[in-house]
């Protein structure tokens, strides 16, 4: 069954879209990574225009957070004050990374920044991820018993502000969860993604907070970046398609319910070796992409609207 | 000159439309009369492209001009949507990746083309008056122009295409709808020419651009041809061309108009997008809450 698309001005399958959407949502209640850079590609492989695959995700991306939040939330596994403290670096981040972006785009550089960023963020944080979890697993199996990530504190932590976060069994300096919110908040606006396949790993490996509040507190953080970057890009680039971003957001819950279902009942570190996986793997296939010669090397860019 | 009354859009554009003759017919000879099977095409909650068809009647020809050894009368159609500028845009080797380097801004680029024909129209016309009337995808009335890379890896490719584009943006512009037969092959005119055929390949592969379409003669004086609308295109007036050709003449031609309108649902979403963005921005996020939170009440457990 298709329909028709406003503002991406295409006639899509509808299951075919409510398939995408709850790949995406269960990527997300699961890891607590929005998707976004799964979402793009998927929607532009199926022939959306990519500022609307971009916009329209992010308003997409919103919807999942907010189920897979408050899914985690009943579980009792989101730290709110943690969270807090990550989406208030998150929102300066943002605004920084817009200003970053248009000085890029001045610069004529802004694709090969973003192309990138993609492949160095995944590459390193997929490697490390893998290692570190392929490393728990491993002891875990053997005679040792498994040592809990969240015991070791690191100089970080000693910093000033210090708090309590009694969800997440730590005390430590206020400083770092918010710079970690801001660098978040910046390649989100840069990348266009929610951040969370940075903040996920961050947390767990930096704040040292236990895995299985780290997805939904991501979540929580994820649905305030999502909103501004909703209605900056609806207003700035009217590029946001609702219909489209309906029927993603149908499959989009019912699949982050399930992955938030899943994600409880697996153990941390074969959690974060999945992820580890999955980003080594995305990012292994865009460097993939950016060095070799592409088939089509022309490609357009619509500029100016046609005039009614 | 035959003139209906002139169109308005929206609503009232079904009831009246504009056909012109753009040649003042002689009171002898040959007459062309046209029409649309439709002048006025929807996009509702459905729409998946459209077709209409586009047909006409010849007459007025002498009994020596319809014998079978004068030469055949042939008909082209030429359908051209709303234009828009777009970014051309060439990936380069920078270092180790691929990334895009030239871009050349193409205006007044139709979104949707298309042309019909009895045969192919290099047969039918000199390349000359295809030029002139911007018929076919290697004519269009495309203008080029430089964007300002300021991060530029390789000057030499700048340079070469400086010759065709020598004057300073934002002013200049190149129409490059047929590099003129006297003209030389400079480089400079063949990387342009690459980035026009991009265009057209491009715009192609999503079907709006088309050049494969027939004329068919039902009846010795009664042609028609089928035009077909991808999903994608954008909604505003398509201007519909149709020629009449003999022995490389062209002897007459009409000009009508069709309309393509987002209503319903979809068209409603469409204006409040773009005329209420903040408004739509927070509807888009109160969606997404909603929506989030309704499922969560669905799934939670009992």
């Amino acid at each position: 069954m298709l329909i028709y698309l406003p503002i991406a001005e295409i006639s899509f399958n509808v299951f075919l879209l409510l398939g995408i959407g709850a790949a995406v949502g269960f990527l997300s209640g699961m890891f607590g990574v929005g998707g976004g850079f799964l979402m793009t590609p998927l929607l532009i492989f199926n022939g959306i225009p990519a500022a609307v695959a971009v916009s329209t995700g992010a308003n997409q991306i919103l919807a999942s957070n907010v189920s897979g939040a408050l899914a985690h939330w009943r579980r009792r596994a989101v730290d709110l004050k943690m969270g807090t403290l990550l989406l208030s670096g998150g929102i300066l981040g943002s605004f920084l990374g817009v200003f970053t972006f248009q000085y890029l785009r001045k610069l004529g550089i802004i694709d090969v920044v973003i192309s990138l960023a993609y492949v160095v963020m995944m590459g390193t944080i997929g490697s490390l991820m893998l290692y570190e979890s392929a490393r728990a697993i491993l002891r875990a199996r053997g005679s040792a018993p498994s040592a809990r990530v969240g015991a070791h504190h690191s100089w970080l932590h000693g910093l000033p502000f210090k708090l309590r976060f009694p969800k997440s069994r730590l005390y430590i300096s206020a400083i770092p969860p918010v710079m970690l919110g801001v660098f978040a908040g910046l390649l989100a606006a840069i990348m266009g993604v929610s951040g969370g396949f940075f903040l996920v790993p961050a947390m767990i490996y930096i704040l040292r907070m236990p895995t299985n509040v780290v997805v939904g507190t991501s979540l929580f953080q994820g649905i305030f970046l999502m909103t501004t970057t909703t209605i900056l890009q609806s207003t700035a680039n009217k590029t946001v398609d609702i219909v489209l971003a309906l029927f993603l957001m149908v499959g989009g819950v019912v699949g982050a319910q399930v992955g938030a279902a899943v994600a409880q009942k697996v153990r941390g570190d074969y959690l974060r070796a999945i992820l580890a996986v999955i980003v080594l793997a995305v990012g292994v296939r865009l460097a993939f992409d950016l060095t070799i010669k592409p088939h089509e090397l022309f490609s357009l860019d619509l500029l100016k609207r046609p005039v009614r | 000159m035959k003139r209906g009354m002139i169109a308005n859009n929206g609503a009232f554009a079904r009831e009246v439309v504009l056909i012109v003759c753009l040649f003042a017919p002689p009171a002898w000879g040959l007459d062309l009369e046209t029409d649309l099977s439709t002048h006025y095409i929807e996009i509702r909650t459905t729409f998946r492209g459209a077709s209409l068809t586009v047909f006409g009647s010849l007459s007025g020809q002498t009994a020596e001009e319809e014998s079978p050894d004068a030469p055949k009368l042939d008909v082209v159609v030429v359908v051209k949507g709303p234009t828009e500028t777009l970014a051309i845009r060439r990936k380069q080797e920078t270092g180790p990746i691929w990334a895009n380097g030239t871009s050349v801004v193409a205006s007044n680029v139709p979104s949707f083309y298309f042309v019909a024909s009895t045969r192919p129209v290099d047969e039918i016309v000199d390349r000359a008056l295809l030029d002139r009337y911007h018929i076919g995808l290697d004519h269009l009335d495309v203008k080029f122009s430089k964007r300002v890379q300021v991060a530029e890896p390789n000057p030499e490719a700048e340079a070469t295409i400086d010759e065709v584009l020598p004057f300073d943006l934002p002013t200049s512009e190149s129409r490059i709808s047929a590099a003129p037969i006297s003209a030389p092959a400079t480089p400079g005119a063949d990387q342009l020419k690459q980035f026009q055929q991009a265009l057209v390949r491009l715009l192609s592969a999503r079907n709006a651009y088309s050049d494969k379409g027939t004329v068919t003669f039902v009846r010795p004086h009664l042609f028609r041809a089928e035009i077909s609308i991808p999903s994608t295109v954008p909604e505003g007036d398509y201007g519909t061309e149709v020629y009449v050709v003999r022995g490389r003449q062209l002897l007459d031609a009409e000009y009508t108009v069709f309309f393509i309108d987002k209503k319903g649902l979809e068209g409603k979403v469409f204006d409040m997008a773009q005329k209420n963005p903040f408004g739509y921005g927070l509807l888009g996020v109160a969606i997404a809450v909603i929506a989030g939170w309704l499922s969560e009440l669905a799934f939670r457990k009992r």
